[in-house]
């Protein structure tokens, strides 16, 4: 095996190096750290040291001259027995710093004088706790630290449900002056005692909620107020009372631009189709998942897309992508048998429906719209459009036929 | 706006505001300065308000001095921390006395910049730190400069007061990239959050304060715990009412410098939180330096005289899992 000695850059500038002397011959054994040569770079004269051990087979340059850095000066050939006891030697080393490494680390060990932090002691005392004691019998490690002190405490006196009570409401266990074991019975008492409310952290979900019903409260809104005709509705109820709004909506959406549109900084931005956002909650949890380009989809594309989002909703998997996008919100609160309500505007939307219970053959909708997208006198066309489709039985006959 | 920029705006307004700033050090007016934080400056403000000095720094801060004496307000930039040396006697016999031993008749408007640390390959008489032996002269502010907001607030309000600030900055940072915020008021004194914590206080500045926040992520996933990171920004006085609520709050503290581990400025901070907050600490703190040698010229063993990012890590990991976390 060939090593090969190039012409080092000795300084930031150094672009070749004059050799002023061999301090080797050819045939020479040469072993890690003698010195090779002399080379002069533009600052000063450096020694030129070996990496490796080996004997000298050719020197390419003569004393004097000058070579580029980068080019090969020297030529070594490893001697295959020296550098297997190399190999050895470096064995020995790496043996040798690891039983240092075990000694000193048990030495650390070792050299432990106290047997539990200051603020381990000052918090066992205020708990009545003997340290030096339950060290002894192995109840605590050596040394003992704040968390050691908390965790022997909560397990001495309070039972796995009290301390399940004692997390759930970010009480602090110091805050019990006890002598025995508290149950979570006793737990609970202390929390109606002192009135106690539970914390939970805001989830990232409720804070994106937050966000956007704050932006959504700053705008701009108004409401309409009107009543719809149900006999079709009801007529043709192999589809949803949802399915049939999400429809009749898309078409009127389709007639009133100012209903596919909203505002992104300098800019409105009008769809070409009906995007509706639609309101479902589960576990407590309000979702306003999207369905794209209603006006293209029949009545059964739209009630499986429904089904398919209510599944996503109930066990919390519905993307961030499948709740953008849309322009206008439907709430649909008709079967828990509220009259009327309104609603707040979705995000980006223009408006929302708010959707009630069905009563003497109508239904009361009330539009909540925002005033900078769509004008009074358009969501009241908006309004008559979408009451006039209800009483257009071709309309139902149509869609029920293109499925 | 970079570190180095930081620095030159904050020279710039404060000298366009009051004739009397002018600047002195070597290479910094025709050059820019040897790290170009006075560039373009002498073609704003002319050569006798940016002024290129000889070789010699033990005159270069007496000049100073004098001139400070005389109602000017000079800014002097020392091109490294290890050539302060040389002017130690005008530095600790004057600058610093002078006002005491005169009952406060003199006052010394008077800064002295000067990068320190271990930069790259610079050998061991270009990268030393002597913030721990400056910050030990009373009658010395001293300010060390961890970022560009930093710089830009605390140079302004060092040339502003009347008293001797040392104003020291890292030959590593001068490249360091941040917004800065010109409308807030920063008080120079007062340590800096860099990010809040529960669990452990680590407290450093300069370089080793990046490389720590570096690898802080990965130190809180492995240990399970959230650290405070504190930028000290003042050396002398030291913020510890701001320490204190920290070190209160957590029971834990490590300081981190790249200065030699034997008479280390980070040791007395710790002895401080000891005398001062025994009963509030759950662990011997921890103090990360660098190795009691010569800063070597070869790049390895640069590396391995100081912290690092991955040593930091080590270290911090270790003294954690040993200490009940």
């Amino acid at each position: 095996m060939a090593y090969e000695i190039f012409m080092p850059q000795l300084s930031d500038s150094m672009e070749e190096g004059k050799l002023i002397k061999w301090m080797v011959s050819v045939n020479d054994k040469v072993k890690i750290g003698d010195v090779i040569a002399e080379v002069e770079s533009d600052k000063a004269i450096m020694e030129l040291q070996c990496f490796k051990n080996g004997v000298v087979t050719a020197l390419y340059i003569k004393e004097g001259e000058s070579a580029p850095v980068g080019t090969v000066i020297v030529d070594i050939s490893l001697d295959i027995q020296e550098s297997t006891s190399q190999i050895d030697e470096a064995e020995e080393k790496n043996k040798i710093e690891e039983e240092f490494e075990q000694v000193s680390s048990k030495e650390e060990y070792s050299l432990v004088r106290a047997i539990a932090s200051p603020k381990a002691r000052i918090l066992a005392k205020s708990l009545n706790m003997n340290i030096q004691a339950l060290q002894d019998i192995d109840k605590l490690p050596v040394p003992s630290h704040v968390k050691d002190i908390v965790l022997y405490h909560k397990k001495r006196f309070f039972t796995p449900k009290a301390l399940s009570l004692i997390e759930e409401y970010s009480l602090d266990v110091s805050d019990f002056q006890v002598q025995t074991k508290q149950d979570s019975y006793a737990v609970l008492e202390y929390i109606k005692e002192k009135n106690i409310s539970i914390k939970q952290k805001i989830s990232s979900f409720q804070k994106a909620l937050i966000e956007n019903l704050d932006k959504s409260a700053l705008r701009a809104v108004y409401h309409i107020y009107d009543y719809i005709d149900v006999r079709y509705l009801k007529k043709y109820s192999d589809y949803g009372m949802t399915v049939w709004f999400l429809k009749i909506f898309a078409k009127s959406m389709m007639d009133f631009e100012g209903f596919r549109s909203s505002i992104k900084g300098d800019f409105i931005c009008t769809s070409v189709n009906a995007n509706i956002s639609i309101a479902m909650q589960a576990n407590r949890k309000l979702y306003m998942p999207v369905l794209k380009d209603v006006n293209h989809l029949s009545l059964k594309n739209i009630e499986e897309k429904l089904l398919e989002y209510k599944k996503k909703v109930e066990i919390s998997s519905l993307p961030i992508e499948e709740m953008q996008g849309s322009n206008l919100g439907l709430s649909n609160l008709g079967f828990t048998g509220i009259h009327r309500f309104d609603a707040m505007i979705n995000q980006d939307d223009s408006s929302i429906a708010a959707i009630g219970a069905s009563e003497a053959g109508r239904i009361a909708l009330t539009l909540s719209l925002d005033h900078r997208l769509i004008n009074g006198y358009e969501a009241a066309l908006f309004m008559q459009r979408v009451k006039e489709l209800c009483l257009e039985e071709e309309f139902f006959q149509e869609e029920v036929k293109n499925v | 706006m970079l570190y180095r920029e930081a620095i030159n705006l904050a020279m710039d307004e404060t000298m366009s505001e009051d004739t009397n700033i002018i600047l002195l050090g070597e290479d910094i007016a025709d050059v820019g300065g040897t790290f170009r934080v006075t560039e373009g400056l002498l073609k704003k403000y002319g050569k006798t308000r940016v002024i290129d000095t000889p070789i010699a720094e033990l005159s270069i801060v007496g000049n100073a001095i004098g001139m400070a004496i005389g109602g000017l307000r000079p800014v002097v930039e020392l091109m490294t921390a290890n050539f302060s040396l040389l002017a130690f006697d005008q530095i600790v016999n004057h600058m610093a006395k002078l006002p005491f031993m005169s009952a406060g008749k003199i006052r010394l408007p008077l800064v002295l910049r000067m990068p320190q640390g271990v930069s790259k390959q610079l050998g061991a008489q270009h990268s030393e730190n002597y913030e721990n032996m400056l910050s030990s002269i009373p009658g010395l502010f001293v300010f060390a400069v961890s970022s560009p907001n930093y710089a830009y607030h605390a140079l302004k309000k060092a040339i502003k007061m009347d008293d001797p600030v040392i104003f020291i900055e890292h030959e590593l940072l001068y490249n360091k990239k941040e917004e800065i915020d010109r409308s807030s008021d920063l008080d120079p004194f007062k340590a800096r959050i860099i990010k809040e914590g529960t669990d452990i206080t680590i407290i450093s500045y300069l370089k080793m304060l990046d490389d720590t926040a570096s690898v802080l992520e990965e130190i809180e996933k492995e240990l399970n715990c959230s650290c405070e990171l504190i930028d000290l920004c003042s050396l002398n006085p030291v913020d510890f009412k701001s320490l204190e609520i920290s070190i209160k709050k957590t029971g834990r503290l490590i300081m981190i410098e790249e200065g030699h581990r034997m008479g280390s400025y980070g040791a007395q901070i710790i002895s401080w939180a000891v005398e001062e907050l025994f009963y509030f600490l759950d662990a011997a703190p921890l103090r990360l330096c660098g190795e009691n040698v010569p800063i070597a010229y070869n790049r390895k063993l640069e590396l391995a005289s100081i912290p690092t990012p991955k040593s930091i890590k080590k270290d911090i990991i270790n003294w954690g899992t040993n200490n009940g976390l």
